[in-house]
């Protein structure tokens, strides 16, 4: 069925489209709850209440096209994991103004599959991975970084580069090639 | 520079989202998760409905309340009998009314005012009607007597009584007069006694200035003097 349609007939409270609409996009949301929280229950309780959410705002939603219908109920979902972060107090980080400067070869990560890229970020700190993903994945400049999470764009930058490092280290660790899978 | 991160982060998005590679971490349960999800809907709309509910029965309540009360109030007023019409002040020849309260099924007793005339006689007053007297040439055979006057009939009131208002009859004041009005001089009633009676012939007719005197003599006689003692 057409997105359009579903959406419309989401918006009058028709289950059957409201259903259709969570089947197609619940999976790639789960992943990024996934990504961010790093917990199975606690990324199912923010895709649920994401899709709350999008369901009860849905009237004010003007469909312009499924990209941008996705487009916005991935920022409710990012927005309902930062959420329930700032509830686990893991932004409560000491200002680092100094950031170090790590270049992470972000090519080389291209190499990587899907599998090895998404369990190397996991395996990042909260406060790493959620820089990095909010910056790196999503491509957030610092300032909405830190206007999202309530730190400074500092703070910001520094756990970032501190992030790359980390990474760096870990495909070091892992035994992963990395200057074999290096395109350059 | 822009456009090759914008393009990084595009490749790095779409390889992160790609459900087949990371089927482990996708939901396991969708239905379950639906079904929580659309029971979370669905409780926000019940408290709504509540509340309308809620509202429109306080409004229904509220409306047969006063329909209740307003129907009440009005069988108060029918129920009260009016005091004044069993009041025991009776004027003879008018209606007299009384409440009664009939036993009926209704639920709440129903007071019907039964009217029920009674007529009540008046005596009858022996007014003394007295024919003018023309003192003419022409001849009158007899003088009239006051037992021959004619008897008018008391006018009844209208047998119709609309208002049933009762009002006791005042007694007839009579006028008080002292002792010593009597024994002055040019008052009626002495005028009267000391008067003496006289016979006057005119037109070859005995007149008597004395009733007493003209029914020793004739049988009949006017009562010329009159005495008003009451101011009716």
């Amino acid at each position: 069925m057409n997105t359009k349609k579903l959406v419309k007939e989401a918006k009058r409270g028709i289950e059957a489209s409201q259903k259709c609409l969570f089947d197609q996009f619940n999976d790639r949301l789960m992943l990024i709850c996934y990504r961010y929280l790093k917990n199975r229950q606690d990324a199912e309780e923010a895709l649920l209440d994401g899709f709350h959410k999008f369901f009860k705002s849905l009237s004010s939603f003007q469909y312009n096209s499924e990209a941008q219908l996705y487009v916005w109920l991935k920022k409710i979902i990012i927005n309902e994991c930062l959420m329930m972060l700032r509830k686990k107090n893991v932004f409560n980080i000491v200002t680092e103004d100094a950031a170090i400067g790590v270049q992470l070869e972000e090519d080389a990560l291209n190499t990587l599959s899907a599998k090895e890229i998404f369990e190397l970020i996991l395996e990042l700190p909260v406060g790493y991975r959620t820089i990095f993903n909010l910056h790196v994945i999503e491509g957030m400049n610092h300032k909405e970084i830190a206007e999202a999470t309530g730190i400074s764009e500092g703070t910001s930058k520094s756990q970032l580069s501190k992030a790359k490092v980390l990474l760096q280290k870990k495909l070091l660790q892992n035994g992963l090639d990395y200057d074999k899978r290096k395109i350059k | 520079m822009t456009n090759e991160k914008l393009n990084n982060n595009n490749a790095w998005q779409a390889k992160l989202e790609d459900t087949d590679a990371l089927q482990e971490y996708t939901l396991p349960d969708k239905n379950a998760v639906w079904e929580s999800l659309y029971g979370k809907l669905n409780k926000e709309h019940r408290p709504k409905f509540f509340w309308y509910q809620m509202a429109a029965a306080s409004i229904i309540a509220v409306v047969t309340i006063i329909s209740f009360l307003r129907s009440t109030n009005n069988n108060n007023v029918v129920q009260q009998p009016s005091v004044k019409l069993q009041q025991q002040h009776v004027v003879p020849g008018e209606l007299i009314e009384k409440a009664v309260i009939e036993k009926t099924n209704a639920p709440h007793p129903i007071a019907k005012i039964k009217s029920t005339r009674k007529k009540i006689e008046k005596p009858f007053k022996q007014i003394a009607e007295i024919p003018e007297i023309e003192i003419t040439g022409t001849s009158q055979t007899q003088p009239v007597l006051i037992n021959e006057a004619k008897t008018v009939p008391p006018v009844l009131k209208d047998s119709v009584v609309k208002t049933p208002t009762i009002i006791a009859k005042a007694p007839k004041r009579l006028k008080i007069v002292h002792a010593n009005e009597l024994d002055n001089e040019g008052s009626c009633l002495n005028m009267a006694e000391s008067r003496i009676p006289a016979r006057i012939k005119i037109f070859n007719q005995d007149i008597y200035t004395d009733y007493t005197l003209a029914a020793h003599n004739t049988g009949a006689g006017i009562s010329i003097l009159k005495h008003k003692t009451s101011p009716n």
